[in-house]
């Protein structure tokens, strides 16, 4: 456990350090800048953009997740064949290597003889150019985000209708509630604890994505794919610029612990005041 | 008219039935789409393999498959994905049973502090442990080694690992290992020959989300590795080639990636989902 926690902290303590100085890889000598590295970043319209950028797919992807998870999870919940099989294969994409999964769905989004494309000539559409298309690319990020991960939520709130107590649900019945009524009374209430947590720990992963940004349009076309961590990645070990890149990261940590905590007390207050 | 009712009423079940299968069967096809593309790709003909529409009916060719894992560094670097998920869970395992056995034994404060902060390890930006993972490797001469990506996939899996397994310690019953004590087991003994046992279950689900984990781990990889240690989600994502075969092979490569993936899902669906369930409803 001590090595572990040295592991981690260690490197954070240094990265703290240097997000202080000036240090540029190819120039073995660092100098103390104070500030100046957190000024340049936050007058630095790449990051602004990049926060936008991750901000928008983290709000878009999250919430597709959500209200797909729990629709798709309410479908398994009925009674159907050959569950054991349909279980596996929704669950099948959130296993996948993400570099994997990034590059089935550059495939899948490819503007000449890419599936959807195919299949939305099919139905007379003509398909955008996905992930070379400015006003695109981050939506086939988004989408893939989304195929990826929403059988996470399927598989929280999935277990959650499992182990729903019978007592409310019967007795429910026997109050002569429908089906509707039934959900949104019984149901539901039981699941926001689920809902919450996933909801949670969705937005975390979703807010550092990187593998598939990499695999499927490397931040472009332009920067308009660029998220936070893609940036941070572009500074470090493309500019080389390893002081900067570490006020980049302490700023994004700050922010991050920020919009969770925030979110965190709100929704667990307002959970507590409700009940 | 009561006849007609359940008529009617008979008549709308069977329409939810058929939207409910309907919806599922779109579920299933998107969910299978992407993998079953890159499959038929690596299968295809080079020239089959890029037409529009799509040739559905095609004869099938190993070719590809045999390229990549044949004359490409491909097998190195299936190797070096072994060494690390092996190494990740060997490591991984053994110290957070102990770990998990521990904090499920004594509950007190400062332990549930030390498990919540555990968790906040997940929601924790990666990208900013990568710049001093970097410089210390390269000062340390572990940068591209297999040992220093598995110390650090460890690291970053023990928080979910404890905190999984923690979950099936909890259900242990206490008087079980001080039975085993009373009757001379030293308290090491009584962990490892009574209460392990019961866990095993636990100990298995943690074991396959460590593996996944380690399997898929790509951002450390990406900038710690080089030539020499390099697994195989790195190279699948820098794999690039001139000639017009680059993407079967790359769907080649692709599938040989996803196979062990599929087959274990397959097999282990149930140890999955019980175990992030059992993990999650006691969290």
């Amino acid at each position: 456990m001590t090595v572990l926690a040295v592991i981690l902290v260690y490197p954070l303590a240094y990265s703290l350090g240097l997000s202080f100085y000036n240090y540029y890889l190819p120039v073995p000598r660092t100098t103390f800048v104070g500030l100046d590295n957190f000024r340049f970043i936050l007058a630095d319209d790449a990051f602004w953009e990049a926060l936008g950028v991750t901000a928008r797919f983290t709000g878009a992807a999250v919430a597709i997740e959500v209200v797909l998870g729990i629709a798709i999870a309410l479908l398994l919940d009925a009674r159907i064949p050959c569950r054991r099989f349909v279980n596996t294969v929704v669950l099948l994409p959130m296993a996948i290597t993400p570099a994997v999964a990034g590059l089935l769905m550059r495939w899948m989004f490819e503007s000449n003889w890419g599936l959807v494309n195919y299949f939305l000539g099919l139905v007379g559409v003509v398909g955008p150019g996905w992930t070379g298309d400015p006003a695109w690319a981050l939506w086939s990020i988004i989408f893939a985000d989304v195929w990826q991960n929403t059988p996470f939520v399927i598989l929280v709130v999935y277990a959650g209708l499992q182990s729903v107590p019978v007592e409310p649900l019967e007795a429910a019945m026997v109050d002569g509630a429908s089906r509707a009524q039934t959900l949104a009374h019984v149901v539901f209430p039981f699941l926001r604890p689920l809902v919450l947590f996933v909801l949670i720990i969705r937005s975390m992963d979703a807010f550092r994505i990187f593998d598939q940004v990499f695999v499927m349009t490397g931040g472009g076309p332009g920067t308009t794919t660029q998220t936070i961590t893609f940036y941070n990645y572009v500074m470090a070990f493309r500019q080389l610029r390893m002081g900067r890149a570490s006020a980049l990261g302490v700023i994004t940590l700050l922010i991050l612990s920020l919009v969770i905590g925030a979110w965190i007390y709100l929704l667990y207050r307002r959970e507590k005041g409700e009940w | 008219m009561v006849n007609r009712n359940v008529g009617a009423g008979a008549a709308r079940v069977v329409l939810v039935r058929a939207f409910v299968y309907l919806a599922l069967l779109a579920v299933v096809a998107v969910s299978l789409f992407p993998i079953y593309f890159a499959l038929t790709t690596s299968l295809k003909q080079t020239r089959d393999a890029f037409t529009t529409p799509p040739t559905w009916i095609f004869t099938p060719t190993l070719e590809h498959h045999r390229f990549i894992w044949l004359e490409t560094p491909f097998p190195r670097y299936l190797f070096n994905t072994l060494v690390i998920t092996l190494g990740t869970v060997l490591l991984s395992i053994p110290l957070g049973c102990m770990a998990a056995y521990y904090l499920a034994r004594y509950r007190s404060r400062p332990i549930q502090v030390l498990l919540f902060s555990l968790l906040a390890v997940r929601a924790f930006p990666r990208i900013l442990l990568l710049v001093p993972f970097f410089l210390v490797a390269r000062a340390a001469q572990l940068y591209d080694t297999h040992i220093l990506i598995i110390l650090i996939i460890v690291a970053f899996n023990q928080p979910f690992a404890i905190w999984l397994m923690r979950g099936f310690f909890l259900d242990v019953p206490r008087e079980l290992p001080e039975a085993a004590m009373i009757d001379g087991c030293s308290s090491f003994q009584a962990f490892l020959r009574v209460v392990l046992p019961v866990v095993r279950p636990g100990v298995f689900t943690a074991a396959l989300f460590t593996f996944l984990f380690a399997y898929n781990e790509f951002l450390y990889c990406l900038i710690l590795t080089g030539s020499h240690a390099k697994p195989l989600s790195v190279a699948i994502a820098q794999y690039g080639a001139e000639k017009i075969e680059y993407w079967s092979w790359s769907a080649a490569g692709a599938v040989g990636i996803l196979a062990p993936i599929v087959l274990f899902i397959a097999v282990m669906q149930r140890h999955l989902v019980k175990g992030l369930t059992f993990g999650t409803l006691k969290g």
